[in-house]
């Protein structure tokens, strides 16, 4: 259902009833209300009550000046803007005056009246009053939908400040956290190792036995506790890169040497290849290692007895390098690929096992790259192994 | 003669770990909980070495330090600061007021033996 097309009103002014008969009779029309009045009090009555298209306006009336109504029509603020038609016997200097108020808002005829003309005349400002109308409806539109997408801006904004401000919370907190659980798990440790170590005197077996299992417990949880200090600390912008020239066959080799006790008891091989003028890069040597050694642990891991690691690296074009670290292990579904980076994700392995490990290492190696600007790169071939490939900024040197 | 060692440590369970892990290596200990007790230590005999933790409560182990290199008993104390490794920037700064050297906590009761004799046998290391 279209709602009704609003009226328009006419007001006719005459002092003279018949005048007004005669002027209703031609103006008549199914899409205006014509309003008439016949003394100065009822036409600005008039003009209080309704938004008038236009007005029709005797100027010689005996009882009333139509010059002074229209002045005061003019006068308000809210009928400044109708137009008025002047009906007078001939033309003369009152015409004049009332052009005075503005082109367009004034119009006149002579009498007797053209029925046509009058009828032509109030049709163009009916026409001009529906646009003026629109406009305003329009305007009106765009003033209500300005300020709804100004609301919505300053919820969205005041909505992104609270999530920021949420983050920085948490990443604090959990910096904070770190730290402080570090403490009393130091005090675990040592004196697991003072007791393993039988310092204070022999131990039966399996007391030792227990006691190392605390100590790898407790190493898991110092391991935790770290990457999720690391990874807070990264994403609180607290990690602050520092870049120095190292040996990058150096790093690689001091990682292996870490990593060393655990691929020697599952029989792994770990070989290390560098590429000819790739002595030296500059990059955050500490980060650099954590990186290499969140890679190496897991090929390990995930490699069975027997098999290989191959460390590769190489230049790529003048402004990056990058670090291949292939493994022949249990390898990644392709489905799977992209929950690799997620904290707390460690992919079923298909086989049932499960493997030891924070389920951090790969989300904050895929970090550390990132603000370093490189990028983290996965083939992998369930069954056959996976290569990750590191690519860091690394611009030739001159 | 076992060398002596000065361990200067406010939290109990770390003193413990570090006093008893060097009793086991034989040499003499002395404990302080804070730069104060320590300060009154010193007065007596000194110490072949000294393990200030840099976060004490109170004055820290930089004041203590830097202290310590101000009067010419204790200029040539060897100073070596226990830092916490989260604490980017200690090991710099426990050099810059004039220790000998750094052990970053939590300390590794395994590497730790070496760390204390190197620094008892090299008697300057601050060149």
């Amino acid at each position: 259902m279209t709602p009704p097309t609003p009226s328009i009103h006419i007001l006719l002014v005459d002092d003279d009833a018949r005048n007004l008969v005669v002027l209703a009779a031609i103006l008549e029309s199914p899409e205006y209300r014509l309003i008439q009045a016949r003394t100065a009090d009822d036409a600005l009555r008039a003009v209080l009550t309704h938004d008038f298209a236009a007005i029709v306006l005797d100027i010689q009336m005996p009882d009333m000046n139509g010059l002074d109504l229209a002045q005061l029509i003019k006068q308000r603020k809210r009928s400044h803007d109708i137009p008025i038609i002047f009906l007078t016997a001939y033309l003369n200097e009152e015409t004049d005056v009332l052009r005075g108020y503005g082109a367009g808002a004034v119009d006149y005829l002579t009498k007797p009246v053209n029925s046509e003309i009058l009828r032509s005349k109030v049709a163009v400002f009916v026409d001009l009053f529906r646009k003026t109308r629109q406009l305003a409806e329009q305007h009106e539109v765009v003033v209500r939908a300005n300020a709804e997408a100004q609301e919505a801006r300053r919820l969205a904004e005041a909505r992104a400040e609270g999530i920021e401000q949420a983050s920085r919370f948490k990443s604090n907190f959990l910096a904070t956290m770190s730290h402080e659980l570090r403490t009393p798990l130091n005090g675990i440790i040592g004196f697991a190792e003072l007791l393993v170590d039988e310092r204070p005197g022999p131990l039966l077996p399996k007391q030792k036995e227990y006691l190392n299992d605390v100590l790898t417990s407790a190493h898991h949880l110092l391991q935790l506790i770290n990457d999720v200090l690391d990874l807070a600390k990264i994403e609180g912008g607290k990690t602050e890169l520092h870049p120095v020239r190292f040996s990058l066959v150096g790093a690689i080799a001091e990682v292996r040497t870490i990593i060393e006790g655990s691929s020697r008891k599952k029989g792994v091989v770990v070989r290390i290849a560098v590429d000819e003028g790739l002595d030296t890069v500059t990059l955050d040597p500490q980060k650099f290692k954590q990186v290499l050694y969140n890679l190496l642990s897991n090929a390990v891991k995930f490699t069975d007895q027997g098999g290989e690691v191959d460390v590769h690296a190489c230049r790529l074009d003048s402004e990056r390098i990058a670090v291949a670290v292939r493994d022949t292990g249990i390898g990644i579904r392709a489905e799977d690929v992209s929950r690799l980076f997620t904290e707390f994700e460690q992919l079923e392995s298909g086989t049932g096992r499960r493997f030891d490990g924070t389920g951090l290492g790969l989300a904050l190696t895929k970090k550390i790259v990132e603000l370093h600007g490189g990028h983290v790169r996965v083939q992998s071939e369930p069954g056959r192994g996976s290569v990750f490939t590191v690519e860091f900024p690394v611009p030739t040197e001159p | 003669m076992k060398a002596t060692i000065l361990v200067v440590e406010d939290n109990p369970t770390n003193r413990k770990l570090v006093v008893d892990l060097l009793r086991y290596e034989g040499y003499e200990v002395v404990e302080a909980v804070d730069a104060e007790v320590a300060q009154l230590v010193l007065a007596g005999p000194l110490p072949d070495l000294v393990l200030i933790d840099i976060a004490l409560p109170g004055m820290d182990g930089l004041s203590l330090t830097r202290l310590l290199r101000t009067d010419d008993r204790t200029r040539h104390l060897r100073i070596v600061a226990l830092t916490a490794s989260a604490m980017k920037g200690d090991e710099q700064q426990a050099l810059d007021v004039g220790c000998d050297g750094y052990i970053t906590k939590p300390i590794n009761t395994r590497a730790l033996p070496a760390l204390i004799a190197g620094f008892l046998r090299n008697p300057d290391q601050r060149g």
